[in-house]
């Protein structure tokens, strides 16, 4: 009876435990499925494919909670999903790719330009000192920022906005990831790129395709950009193109 | 019975197929609208199949539906009449959604489920029609003049309607038409009568909204806090937007310079059929001289300039000093639109609007002899190849020609387009240029490129020292880079993959360049004038194995679906036809109805495309070809008995009237292009109506020699219509490879074959069910 109750205990006091890490092995399986593909991009990664600190990040943040609830069962998959008013969270992928092209090393104060659900900003609140966030549609920016708080990402701020014109208060940035698509690089975000800094942005005609882009601001203030592949992001609301 | 054998329903044929051809060019304007035009496309293609399966029905369970034949045709008809409009509603429900097509099953269910509900009212007409073909069999021909003169009107109707019918309303006024159809079948009064009251319900039923999907570009815009329409027109040509932003403007500025101390104004943007094509600028309009297609202005001062498009080319030119502009456009509704906010500016008002003239790029060149400074044009992005199989006249090494024609001496032409991974439009511009040019190009080229967005420069003359130095000049301070010629100074994105195909196509070994490459980049022609059709085989393996790392964005998605809808709608049309083939009259009937189904579509289509060069406009070759033909082909059905022991010598007739068209039509776009566009529809009717006529023949000759097997002509009505739709679908594909000269020969060949399986449909006559 005695052993019977202490396995009891034993299991109801894992239970909540297990409970909440029940999409760890899906992250994991994450993980390992976003590292294999860093052959597709391996002329934009170092030869050993992704960081161990970016790989970490995929498997730390919950993805889970960042997807509608009737989505969750496909959190984990490589793939972007809709999140509602027409925007989409990015795949796995994309995210860590577009991290670890801004070479973070832990310092750095960096702009996201389209918020979304506020996923990559946790992946970037892993690998950077401050994460200031510009999102344009309302509903997305609060929920955004309710639930950072509520997974503890207190690293990140949340603003509502046009990002087209980045957040000049909170620059200059040391980097700069921009998750919307537009027809050019807007100049004011160059100007809030600080020398030296990077800026991954997805260029070209914003509902389909685009080229992710890396742009490097030296330190004489001349930009040198590199297409790094194709994507397919959702605009930044502020441009139409053709 | 007795009533219809001795009063043939000619009145309700018509009203049935004017509704239903009505529906099924609706159909293809709302499911653009909604979605996109090659998924509307698609779509329409495999609803069409409802004709295939009405004739396998028709030919297993006609004769008892004969036995009450005017009710049947009037349940057909009413079916058809409310189900138009329920189809419709149900299918928008579904919502299908292309865009996550390739992530999972789900949708391939929804796209499933589309097909089977618009395939209803197809059904419902086709069994109708095909109901009386076979139960009436000595006024056939009647019957087919009436369904082809119906259809004709129905195409007209619908194509002028649009222009002034919100499609919603449209659509409820086709239902009405079917209710119409369906009341003049009835039996009696007492079943006339509360049709003709169901008819007049529908049409003044409230409209059923139309809007695009939840991912189409412009609802995606709408979805911005502060985002409103300013106006909208909806006409034949598509439902133009004009959409504002006060607390998010949108920019449309491709390629602007990062370096620029302007950034992109707030603009108006428009949109058709919820897909963007530009935008008006408001407030300052400095940045526009950040832009790598501002290059020629440093090149030119005050010029005289033609613009195609409204697009940033367009505002560009109108905002340079001194610069006097001639702007044309080929969408009536875009050109409307402006119109409605020249009328009604927003708050803080507008730059100057300019008049557009409204014109196909190509006929207008041929038209008008003006020339010019400088002209400019806009090559639209093309990502996921969704117009892969759309035509495009002024993109081929003629319409390059006609445009270089009309430079002033020392004038340049200006061609912006994107620069993207891997290039593509920006070199096959250079094989254009290539080809229309020969050795003249690698001295009269240049190639300015910004962040994503080409400008290619043709000099009508060979550039001179002091004009390279002024384009590098403009380029360095905004690092932009200069493609072309070599050997200039790089700017912030150098790309060695663009250089090196400019250097081989414009001055080097283009074929071996062309040969090589993993895209289709060889100059469009006006035979084949699919400059956007990028697609090579070898390639879409690779490209699939990359999709996890985006490879899915470069396949060309347009070609692709028309090869998936054209192997789908062969196989469903296998299916849906070989169970009943027996007593249809198995291949001799097959060979015969779907030789014709083929051949009249394939020249239906090609025609079509020949008379744009012609009229100047999509739209109305469309509404003329399919008036036209249609008209044509119900006149000569009508006279068909005349020639029934004369096929070879109709046959023969088409054959020569195609070929003269397609010898003749070139050189009347040429000649004629200054003439009144009525004079030109005119001759245009007149081109195409002996061959209309001769074509009409054919198929009731073919169910007149059926006699009395009243299943063989059923089972053929569903061949031919199965063959129609796949004809539809495989011209396009045909063209984009082998070209409309070709699709035309590959028509009179099946005329051919049709001609010599004719003889055996006596055999199958003597053998099936008697009235």
């Amino acid at each position: 009876m005695l052993r019977t109750g202490l396995v009891c205990l034993l299991l109801s006091a894992l239970a909540p435990a297990a409970a909440a890490d029940e999409f760890a092995g899906q992250r994991a399986q994450l993980t390992r499925e976003v590292a294999e593909q860093a052959r597709h991009a391996r002329h934009a990664l170092p030869p050993a494919g992704f960081d161990a600190a970016v790989l970490a990040a995929l498997g730390k943040v919950p993805r889970h909670e960042f997807v509608p609830p009737e989505r969750r069962a496909q959190a984990y998959a490589n793939r972007p999903l809709p999140i509602g008013h027409g925007q989409t969270i990015s795949q796995p992928f994309i995210v860590a790719l577009m991290t670890q092209l801004l070479e973070l090393q832990g310092d750095e104060n960096v702009l996201e330009i389209g918020t979304g659900s506020g996923y990559h900003a946790a992946f970037l609140a892993e690998r950077a000192r401050r994460v200031h966030s510009v999102e344009i549609i309302a509903p997305l920016a609060r929920e955004a920022e309710a639930r950072l708080r509520r997974l503890g990402y207190d690293r990140v701020e949340v603003k509502l906005g046009d990002g087209y014109f980045g957040w000049k208060e909170r620059g200059p940035f040391d980097a700069i990831v921009v998750t919307a698509a537009a027809d050019h690089v807007p100049p004011p975000l160059v100007a809030q790129l600080k020398p030296g800094g990077r800026m991954v942005i997805p260029v070209g005609a914003p509902f389909l395709t685009q080229e992710l882009v890396l742009l490097r601001k030296e330190r004489d203030g001349r930009v040198t950009q590199r297409e790094i592949l194709p994507v397919a992001f959702v605009p930044l609301t502020g441009g139409p193109a053709r | 019975m007795a009533d219809c054998r001795a009063r043939p329903p000619l009145a309700a044929i018509f009203l049935l197929s004017a509704a239903t051809l009505a529906y099924e060019v609706l159909l293809t304007r709302l499911f653009s609208l909604i979605q996109w035009h090659h998924y509307a496309h698609m779509i329409i293609s495999l609803a069409l199949l409802g004709f295939g399966l009405s004739g396998a029905l028709l030919a297993a369970w006609g004769e008892r539906l004969a036995r009450r034949l005017e009710t049947a045709l009037a349940w057909a008809a009413a079916g058809f009449g409310i189900g138009a409009v329920l189809a419709f509603l149900a299918a928008r429900a579904i919502a299908f959604n292309p865009l996550e097509l390739a992530w999972g099953p789900e949708q391939a269910f929804r796209l499933l489920a589309t097909y089977g509900v618009l395939a209803l009212p197809f059904l419902c007409a086709g069994g109708g029609i095909g109901l009386a073909l076979m139960a009436l069999e000595g006024q056939r021909h009647r019957l087919y003049a009436a369904d082809l003169l119906g259809a004709g009107s129905g195409a007209l109707a619908v194509v002028v309607g649009l222009q002034w019918l919100p499609p919603g309303r449209a659509l409820l006024l086709v239902g009405a038409l079917g209710l119409l159809a369906a009341a003049r079948f009835a039996p009696g009064s007492r079943a006339r009568l509360p049709l003709y009251a169901l008819a007049v319900i529908v049409a003044l039923l409230p409209a059923p909204s139309v809007a695009p999907s939840a991912y189409k570009p412009l609802t995606r815009t709408l979805a911005a806090e502060g985002a409103r329409v300013l106006a909208e027109v909806d006409g034949a040509q598509g439902r133009a937007t004009a959409l504002v932003n006060p607390q998010a403007p949108l920019r449309d500025a491709p390629g602007l310079s990062p370096l620029s101390p302007y950034h992109a104004a707030p603009q108006i943007a428009l949109f058709v059929d919820g897909e963007p094509v530009g935008g008006v600028p408001l407030g300052d309009r400095r940045y526009l001289g950040e832009l790598p297609s501002a290059a020629p202005y440093a090149l030119l001062e005050a010029p005289r300039v033609l613009s195609f498009g409204l697009g940033a080319t367009t505002w560009q030119a109108l905002d340079v000093e001194g610069a006097r502009v001639r702007v044309v456009a080929d969408n009536a509704s875009l050109i409307r639109l402006l119109g409605r906010l020249r009328e009604n500016p927003p708050a803080g008002g507008l730059p100057p609007i300019p008049e557009v003239v409204l014109g196909d790029p190509r006929a207008y060149l041929a038209a008008e002899r003006a020339r010019h400074d400088l002209i400019v044009l806009h090559v639209p992005v093309t990502p996921g190849g969704l117009a892969a199989l759309r035509e495009n006249t002024l993109l081929t090494v003629p319409g390059l020609r006609a445009l270089l024609a009309r430079l002033q001496a020392g004038g340049w032409l200006a061609i912006s387009t994107t620069a993207g991974l891997p290039p593509r439009e920006l070199l096959k511009l250079a094989a254009t240029a290539r080809a229309a040019l020969g050795d003249e190009a690698a001295r009269r080229v240049a190639v300015v490129r910004g962040y994503r967005a080409a400008t290619l420069l043709i000099k009508a003359a060979p550039i001179e020292a002091r004009e390279l130095a002024a384009l590098a000049a403009f380029a360095a301070p905004r690092g932009f880079d200069l493609d072309y010629p070599a050997g200039l100074p790089e700017g912030g994105n150098p790309r060695a993959d663009i250089a090196e195909g400019l250097a081989a196509l414009l001055a080097g070994d283009a074929q071996a360049f062309l040969a090589g490459y993993r895209m289709d980049l060889n100059p469009a022609s006006d035979d084949r004038p699919y400059f956007f059709h990028f697609f090579r085989a070898e390639a879409a393996g690779e490209l699939y194995e990359r999709r996890a790392a985006g490879g899915l964005a470069l396949l060309d998605w347009g070609y692709l679906t028309a090869w998936a809808t054209l192997a789908q709608a062969a196989l469903l049309a296998l299916l849906l036809l070989l169970p009943s083939r027996k007593r249809g009259g198995g291949a001799p009937v097959f060979a015969y109805f779907s030789a014709l189904g083929l051949g009249f579509m394939l020249l239906e289509i090609a025609f079509m495309q020949q008379l744009v060069l012609l009229l100047g406009h999509p739209v109305y070759a469309v509404a003329l070809v399919l008036t036209a033909f249609l008209v044509g082909a119900g006149l000569g059905a009508r006279q068909a008995p005349r020639f029934a022991a004369r096929l070879g010598w109709v046959v023969a007739a088409i054959a020569l009237f195609a070929l003269l068209n397609l010898l003749l039509l070139a050189w009347l776009a040429e000649v004629l292009a200054p003439w009144p566009l009525a004079a030109r529809m005119a001759v245009a009717a007149l081109a195409v109506a002996p061959l209309a006529f001769c074509l009409g023949m054919p198929f009731p000759l073919g169910l007149a020699a059926l006699g009395q097997n009243r299943a063989a002509a059923a089972w053929a009505w569903g061949v031919n219509g199965a063959a129609s739709v796949i004809a539809a679908i495989s011209a396009q594909l045909a063209a984009a490879h082998f070209g409309f000269t070709a699709v035309v020969l590959a028509a009179l060949l099946l005329y051919g074959a049709a001609w010599l399986g004719f003889g055996k449909l006596a055999g199958v006559a003597g053998r099936g069910a008697q009235a």
